[in-house]
């Protein structure tokens, strides 16, 4: 089976299970007083265009030709899945040691990481990456704590700050 | 008249108008900010001023944060709000092509056009708007907001099905919290924190930027497009008066449509740049071009949000009620300054209302003026490799987004929108149809469930009889059997 029909029919497949699961879900929202139309009357619309537009996905999915599936299989686009989760999972750990650790501290880390994860070889310095984390991470703190004041968890640094 | 003039024009009032239009166009242009924020924050400012300096501080805040959403846009491909969200759609694109400053310069001067337009037309017509406005109910808010949704949904991408998918999809993700009406909590799945639902700078602050900072960490690292090639040496606007050769009707129609759907409260910020884009594409003999770089699409969205000002401004002053979030403390203000809008404001306090004139039309002056001489500063921002420059987004955008509701949940939503975003990207999905869907969903089921109420059951009777809305919901109709039919015939002349 080629790309674009194998792309139709999972999207096709994973809307038609997330839209019976919806309106299941629907059912189970109370609705209050004699009002009509309630709380659970958009979720029910909502679950079953999104059922009408995972059948227009099946219908791609059979409508496509396979002289056309086969072109479309000759450019693959693909997705470093590696480099994808390390840079969800150094987010993921920035917003996680945002409060216990602190806005600074996580902020270094996290830029420090993200540049070094797309810096060019050619280009890769850990010292650049490093002072420009930390004076970024100071910038924006100070902007934020003494010119908006508006402040920031300040985590393992909150004796200093 | 004259009082209200010069109560304007005065030293201090001035340099507090420039000050107030810097920092708002800041708080705009930086991604994680918002003009809300900004008026949030200059607010208790304001309280120990004058009344006619508050109000022109304020005004200067929020003139500067509408209109410096175009930056971040332009540049970033953040909307800096969800006024700039079409122009992302070929600002960005230009930028990238080498030419940031023509797409600034188009932005800001269509900005100009476009807000001077409005306060004209506010200062001679706005009693006459606000009764028509009021001629609007559920039904005509239900079919305007669906109007734009499906507009933009059809003509934004080749696919009309992953369009309308994803707008379906922004619509259910809206439905997430508190129902507007009934108040029962949905799909929180016992997450506290998701009693409020999702905020909107969060959801666009995730599918924009951190969704561009994981499809731009993929691929390996390679020096060929870590800067953009720009043209540095620009003159004058940054653009020729001949790029805007045919855009005259662009210009009237888009501000007309920025006017008339700004002056709906709740509505018109999101919808009327989503609206003016997709008529300009859809009447454009090249439609082709729009999404590429392309001056018409700049045009129409910057001239209608802009317009936008004026609109939201006529029910705000003649019947005291705010179109959004800027405008809500814009009331504030108002009303902190013993000002109380309404239809009696024109006949008690004709000078304070010809104050508040004034300090609109000089502060888009003031705001084209900053903008075009820091223009050559901003563009600057692209030299900076995207290796060093998107990490520093996130790190404004995580501050930013934290600092306005100190919850930490927002930031994670910005991380699950980002993921959300990236796939929808991915898949080529387009992600604003989702994104209008989400910011329109609240107000669309409200004005959806009271049609119901009212029409007792005749849901369609209610809606046929009622002149706005049929005109709305038969130019969706008319407009998707148009895209249709033309890609069909389009599909057709390709195979043979």
């Amino acid at each position: 089976m080629s790309s674009k029909k194998k792309e139709s029919l999972v999207i096709a497949l994973l809307l038609l299970v997330f839209s019976v699961i919806l309106f299941f879900s629907a059912t189970r929202i109370p609705v209050s007083g004699a009002l009509g139309a309630g709380a659970d009357f958009l979720p029910k619309v909502g679950s079953v265009l999104l059922f009408c537009c995972a059948c227009s996905f099946l219908v791609q999915f059979v409508r496509t030709p396979k002289e056309e599936g086969e072109a479309a299989a000759k450019a693959p686009d693909r997705t470093p899945a590696v480099r994808f989760f390390l840079a969800l999972g150094l987010l993921a750990l920035y917003v996680a040691g945002l409060q216990k650790i602190g806005f600074i501290l996580m902020t270094i880390f996290y830029v420090f990481c993200q540049s070094l994860l797309m810096v060019p070889k050619e280009k890769r310095s850990c010292l650049v990456s490093a002072v420009l984390a930390v004076v970024v991470a100071l910038l924006v703190n100070g902007i934020f704590a003494f010119v908006l004041k508006l402040r920031l968890p300040a985590g393992l640094l909150s004796g200093l700050l | 008249m004259v009082d209200g003039i010069l109560a304007i024009l005065t030293v201090p009032c001035l340099l507090l108008m420039l000050f107030g239009t810097m920092v708002g166009i800041v708080f705009g242009a930086v991604p994680g900010l918002s003009a809300t924020m900004a008026l949030a924050l200059c607010l208790p400012i304001s309280y120990k001023l004058p009344s006619t300096l508050s109000i022109a501080f304020l005004i200067a805040l929020y003139i500067g944060g509408i209109s410096g959403g175009l930056i971040s846009a332009i540049l970033l491909n953040i909307p800096g709000t969800p006024s700039s969200v079409a122009t992302t759609f070929d600002g960005s694109p230009m930028a990238k092509n080498g030419q940031a400053g023509k797409a600034l310069g188009i932005a800001m001067f269509s900005s100009l056009i476009g807000t001077l337009v409005s306060v004209v037309i506010l200062m001679f017509l706005a009693p006459v708007i606000a009764r028509a406005a009021l001629k609007f109910g559920p039904y005509e808010y239900f079919s305007v907001c669906f109007f734009a949704l499906v507009l933009l949904s059809v003509l934004i991408s080749e696919s009309a099905a992953k369009g309308l998918t994803a707008a379906v999809l922004g619509l259910i993700v809206s439905m997430v919290g508190v129902a507007p009406v009934g108040s029962a909590i949905r799909f929180t799945f016992g997450v506290k924190a998701l009693n409020l639902g999702f905020q909107n700078l969060p959801v666009m602050v995730g599918m924009f930027a951190v969704a561009d900072i994981l499809a731009n960490s993929c691929p390996r690292p390679s020096l060929d497009n870590a800067e953009i090639i720009q043209d540095y040496k620009f003159r004058g606007l940054g653009f020729k008066f001949s790029d805007l050769a045919g855009q005259a009707f662009n210009y009237i129609r888009s501000i007309v449509i920025g006017i008339s759907i700004g002056v709906l409260p709740g509505v018109g910020g999101a919808t009327s740049n989503v609206i003016a884009y997709s008529v300009a594409k859809q009447t454009s003999k090249k439609p082709e071009k729009f999404g590429t770089g392309c001056v018409d699409g700049i045009v129409a969205s910057e001239a209608s949000n802009n317009a936008c000002i004026g609109g939201a401004m006529i029910p705000l002053l003649t019947l005291g009620i705010p179109g959004d979030g800027p405008t809500a403390i814009l009331l504030g203000g108002l009303t902190i300054a013993g000002i109380s809008p309404g239809p009696l404001l024109f006949q008690n306090n004709a000078s304070f209302v010809y104050s508040v004139y004034t300090a609109l039309i000089l502060c888009t002056i003031m705001m084209f003026v900053l903008e075009l001489f820091g223009m050559r500063l901003f563009i600057r921002i692209l030299k900076v490799p995207k290796y060093y420059l998107y990490p520093i987004i996130m790190a404004l955008c995580t501050a930013g987004i934290f600092a306005s509701n100190n919850q930490i949940f927002d930031v994670w939503s910005v991380v699950i929108f980002g993921v959300i975003g990236f796939l929808m990207k991915r898949y080529r999905f387009p992600t604003s149809p989702f994104i209008l869907g989400f910011l329109l969903g609240g107000i669309m089921e409200t004005y959806l469930i009271r049609s119901l109420q009212y029409s007792k059951g005749d849901v369609i009777g209610a809606f046929a009889v009622r002149p706005i809305s049929m005109f709305f919901l038969s130019a969706t109709v008319i407009a998707v059997a148009f895209v249709t039919v033309s890609r069909i015939r389009k599909a057709r002349r390709q195979k043979t």
